[in-house]
């Protein structure tokens, strides 16, 4: 059973929305320390504590603990850290996928593909658009295989 | 080459994207001509934020639209979309369970037509694809069903059954939220002798109600609930006018409107039940209404259309056995509707 990761790049894009989300927090708290200026010191230096975990503990963990892989006309997502989390579909339950690139993935080249099913949805993100079309395939080619058997 | 292949909607697109946003532009252009300024600079900075958002909403719907390209390939219909995040998805001809055509009188005018095609996929209240295309392709498309597959069972609703049909789905709310401002626009456009004239109507009404013995507060408030209600009536009339129900092939087809006229095909090997329904005012008149639904989930999805118009029960059931092979001896509960509708 192979699991595919997600792309190496993903950690980059995972850093530079942590790095957005710092600076939109540092705007804030430079408001706020007008006010209450020990509350904002205070949140600072938590935040600042809490960005460089993320970056360089808890994104490389979570890049292992995430992934998909495709067998038997199942596909399975696998992901988080702490609260592992894993989702298993059977391809014929699958109505269409959708290949969405957001304005940062642009740049990484990378891509997320949500599987729609009837009433809900998965995504797997951070992908590359290779692998995205190749799953994209598989889920078709099974869907079709599928349709037939049952005729 | 590849590009060249895919299509473009029909540019009445454009309108339906800005039709939110024309609200927004009309409120900023009216804020400044409230404001007042007062000299030049002033002047420039009011109208210039103003038409500098409308340029951006215009050219945003503009741009959007050419984003959005389609292309009809073997197995079903791929989709290019997306201005900041880019999409694309195919979906498959197997999976479309629904196909709306909306003719709306607007966008008749300038030859387009809006087709939505539903899956039971997602948890969106929209359809998986809608837009407008123009009314030469989507004719094309409405022959080739009727050529491929020959109308029967057909079931119309008459004048009394689609009346009594808006009867019971129209309330006097929505008819007062629609009444009361194009009676104020009417004011605006024809003079405020016609506005008048409308609300001197409703104090007449009022007035002969209270010859009835009403109080007055009670009699106020009846005219203005019965004017909201026939005013809703005949919005209802408007939507469901022409109703008619038939079997086209693999579809069950149900066709309503009089000036926005609205076709829509399910496949009913999709239905998961057809219900028999009937409301307190339709049992005390022996009255009987159906509608389906279908797989998924949300205010669009899970469609609970009517199919039949509220009829008396002998004809009712004679209706339901045209269009399904339900009879009247079968018990009425929802029932499933594979077992009915598979040919």
């Amino acid at each position: 059973m192979q699991n595919d990761l997600l792309s190496e790049k993903c950690v980059y894009l995972w850093r530079l929305r942590a790095t957005a989300v710092l600076i939109i927090f540092s705007f804030l708290d430079g408001s706020l320390f007008v006010f209450f200026p020990e509350w904002a010191v205070f949140l600072a230096v938590i935040g600042l504590i809490v960005y460089f975990l993320m970056i360089l503990i808890y994104f490389p963990m979570l890049y292992k603990h995430c992934g998909y892989f495709f067998e038997d006309n199942i596909i399975s997502i696998s992901s988080g850290v702490f609260i592992y989390h894993e989702t298993k579909i059977p391809a014929s339950q699958i109505q269409y996928c959708v290949i969405s690139q957001g304005v940062l993935q642009r740049i990484y080249g990378l891509c997320s593909v949500r599987l729609m099913m009837a009433g809900s949805f998965e995504s797997v993100s951070q992908i590359t658009m290779i692998n995205a079309y190749r799953l994209k395939n598989q889920i078709e080619h099974s869907g079709e295989r599928h349709g037939k058997k049952k005729i | 080459m590849e590009k060249r292949k895919y299509k473009k909607t029909h540019p009445f697109s454009i309108i339906k994207k800005l039709k939110i946003s024309v609200i927004l532009v009309f409120l900023s252009v009216l804020q400044q001509f409230l404001y007042r300024p007062k000299d030049i600079l002033e002047y420039i900075a009011t109208v210039g934020s103003g038409t500098a958002y409308a340029i951006a909403v215009i050219a945003y719907a503009v741009y959007s639209y050419s984003r959005y390209r389609y292309r009809i390939i073997e197995n079903g219909i791929q989709i290019h979309d997306g201005l900041f995040i880019k999409r694309r998805f195919t979906v498959p001809y197997s999976k479309i369970q629904t196909i709306v055509f909306n003719m709306d009188a607007l966008a008749a005018l300038f030859g387009a037509v809006k087709v939505s095609f539903d899956t039971p996929a997602g948890l969106s209240k929209s359809y998986d694809i809608s837009a407008y295309f123009s009314w030469k392709n989507t004719k094309m498309i409405l022959i080739k069903i009727h050529e491929m597959n020959p109308e029967t069972s057909c079931v119309k609703a008459n004048f009394i059954s689609t009346f009594l049909l808006c009867t019971f789905w129209s309330n006097p709310a929505t008819g007062l939220v629609f009444i009361a401002p194009v009676i104020s626009k009417l004011g605006d456009i024809a003079g405020n002798e016609l506005a008048n004239d409308i609300w001197r109507t409703q104090a007449d009404f009022r007035l002969r109600l209270i010859a009835l013995n009403l109080p007055p507060a009670t009699a106020g408030a009846a005219s203005i609930l019965i004017m909201g209600w026939a005013v809703s009536i005949v919005l209802c009339f408007m939507r469901y006018g022409g109703f008619k129900t038939y079997n086209q092939g693999e579809y069950l087809v149900i066709s309503k409107g009089l000036v926005n006229k609205n076709i829509t095909f399910t496949k009913r090997n999709c239905l998961s039940a057809v219900t028999v329904e009937q409301g307190l005012l339709m049992h005390m008149m022996g009255l009987y209404t159906s509608g389906i639904f279908t797989i998924g989930s949300g205010k669009l999805k899970g469609d609970r259309s009517i199919i039949i118009a509220p009829e008396h029960k002998k004809t009712f059931f004679r209706s339901l056995n045209k269009l399904t092979r339900i009879s009247a001896k079968e018990k009425m509960s929802v029932y499933t509707a594979r077992k009915y509708f598979n040919d």
